[in-house]
This record gives C-alpha cells, structure tokens and sequence, in this order.
C-alpha cells in the first residue's frame, strides 16, 4: 500500500548515499561523524514524515533536517573547534583510487579548504559544488533568497581561493 | 551613500555575479571576453576572476567513488531496521491493546450492567413515575414527627 512513510522508505537506500558524501564534506574536521548526522536525520524525517508537505523532493527535505541536527551539534558545543587547527592527515581519504600521491595530498588540501570555511559558505560550497544541488534547491533548504546564495558562493570561492593561497597549493 | 558610490557599488556586485557565473559554467566564450573587459576597470574583482577562475575542481574533493558502497549498506541497513524495530514495537503495542480490550470488554460489560440492575433492584420502584420522584425527593421517614402526629390523631378520636 502507498503511503508516505512507505514511499520515504523505499527512497532510502537511493537518497543514503548522496546525504553521506555530502554529510562527509560538510563535517569534515568536525567531529561529528557523517554516518550518525545522517542516520539521525533520516530517522527523524521517517518519524515526521507527516510533516512533509511534498512542495520539494524527499532529498532536499532530509538534508536540511541533516543540517539543523549539526547545526544544533554544534551550538551545543558553543566553541567549534578551531578547523584550521586539524592537521591534513584527520582529513581521511577512505577508497584507494588516489593512487598518486600528489594527487592524494592535493585532496587532503582542498578539503581542509573546505573544512575552514565559515558555516555559511561551506554549507553552500558542499550544496553546489560536492552535492550538485541548483541554487533555487539551496535556496529552499536554507530559506534564504537565491540572490544571498549566489553572493555566499562568491565569497566562499574568493575565500577558497585564498586559503588555497596559504595552504601552499598551486592552482591551475 | 553618495549616488556614484551606490552605482559603483550595484555594478561590483553585478560583476560578482557574473564571475560566479562564469566559476559554474554558465557563461559562453564570448561573454567570459565581455566580463574579462568589464573586470578592467575593477582590478580586485579582475585579480579574484583569476584566482576563482583558478580554483580546482571542487567536487573532486569528494569523488562518488570515495562513497564506499559498504558502508553505505550497512548505514541503509541499520535505518531500516530500526525503523522496523519501531514499527514493530509499535504493532505490538496495538495488537496487545486490542487482546487485552477483547478479552476483558465483555467482563467489564457484565460487571457495570450487573452493578446497575443491582441498584435498580435493590430500589422498591413504584409504577407511577411521579410516585417516584416524591419516593426520590422525600423519601419515607419514619421521625418522631410522624409519631407524634399519629398519637395526636388518637389522643383526638377518644
């Protein structure tokens, strides 16, 4: 029978891994695992799932409950840790298709990058550029017009840009 | 703000939108030469062109391959089981409802209609309605008052 909760359910397996490559960039540095956020989050939306109004997609609903749980994490915490403070090497590279080891450093630098920008730019970095969402999908789940997003991405990349800069890594 | 100043500053950000335009790839050729011209006069904005413009490939930070299907599964795998747990554990908790309701709605239906019949019975109900209520509101007492009316009443007949 079709059901809301039935139809999240199915959807689960097809949304997982998506949300946890994308719960992966943006906790990077954290700790915080991407595993549990994203675990937590599904769990919620399933709970709620009376909630959902269906305006926007399954995907779009439960990543912004993924962010809300971190962002409550992390006022919990109150003091953040300082990210810029984590050596490269806690910003693991799980498969083995890096086989470079330029390459593979090359990596580990772009995600501390990341990892370093303020809340607000790297959750729209993650959004755009690693999850591949459309600005008027951040827009949505961030509940900020698409001009504000599009602005955060400017300054996020300028500011990439220049711990990019500072992290030693030549750029193209 | 001076009006210049709110001009320059509208054409900045206009500016920056179409740098971020041309960091997604939305831009073709011939406007990217159109923006680079524009970028001349603003050699900030220009040398921040280059520097995003510069910019590694973002997503391959976090490749799909990186997404080991392992642990992928067993995070499917721990969702959908908790979920049945809960559901299940909720399932219990009706089925049991409706068994113990089942079982004991008949007993609890005897007991209160025997309590009432009980109560009925234990009334010596006269037919007539109204009978009744005075039976109900002024019930039969048997006070010295009416002893003392009774005797009245005798000491009169001698």
């Amino acid at each position: 029978m079709s059901s809301p909760k039935n139809d999240f359910k199915k959807e689960i397996p097809k949304l997982y891994p998506r949300l946890h490559r994308a719960m992966s960039a943006y906790l990077a540095g954290s700790d915080l695992e991407p595993e549990d956020i994203t675990q937590e989050a599904f769990l919620k939306a399933y709970r709620s799932i009376d909630h959902f109004k269906g305006n926007s997609g399954f995907y779009t609903w439960v990543y912004s409950i993924a962010r809300n749980l971190s962002i409550d994490y992390f006022r919990k915490q109150k003091n953040e840790m300082n990210r810029s403070s984590i050596p490269v090497d806690e910003f693991e590279i799980e498969s083995d298709e890096f086989s470079s080891a330029d390459r593979r450093e090359e990596v580990l630098l772009l995600r501390k990058a990341i990892s370093e920008l303020p809340e607000l730019l790297r959750t729209v970095v993650v959004m755009k550029t690693i999850d591949g969402l459309t600005y008027p999908e951040i827009s949505e789940i961030l509940d900020v017009n698409e001009q504000t997003i599009k602005n955060r991405m400017f300054r996020a990349r300028k500011e990439l840009a220049g711990i990019l800069k500072n992290l030693g890594v030549d750029q193209v | 703000m001076k009006m210049y100043d709110m001009n320059e500053y509208r054409e900045r950000k206009n500016l920056e939108l179409e740098i971020n335009r041309a960091a997604d790839g939305e831009l073709s050729r011939h406007e990217m030469t159109a923006l680079e011209k524009k970028l001349q006069q603003f050699p900030d904005l220009l040398e921040s062109y280059r520097n995003i413009m510069a910019l590694p490939d973002l997503g391959d930070a976090y490749p799909d391959s990186d997404n080991i299907s392992a642990v992928n599964s067993a995070g499917v795998k721990r969702i959908l089981d908790f979920i049945e747990s809960e559901e299940k554990s909720f399932r219990n908790f009706a089925e049991e409802s409706l068994i113990w309701f089942r079982r004991y709605a008949l007993a609890a239906s005897i007991a209160i209609l025997a309590v009432v019949s009980g109560f009925y019975l234990s009334y010596d109900v006269p037919e007539n309605s109204e009978v009744a209520m005075e039976h109900l509101f002024y019930p039969d007492d048997q006070l010295e008052s009416e002893s003392y009316v009774l005797y009245l009443d005798e000491l009169f007949d001698q």
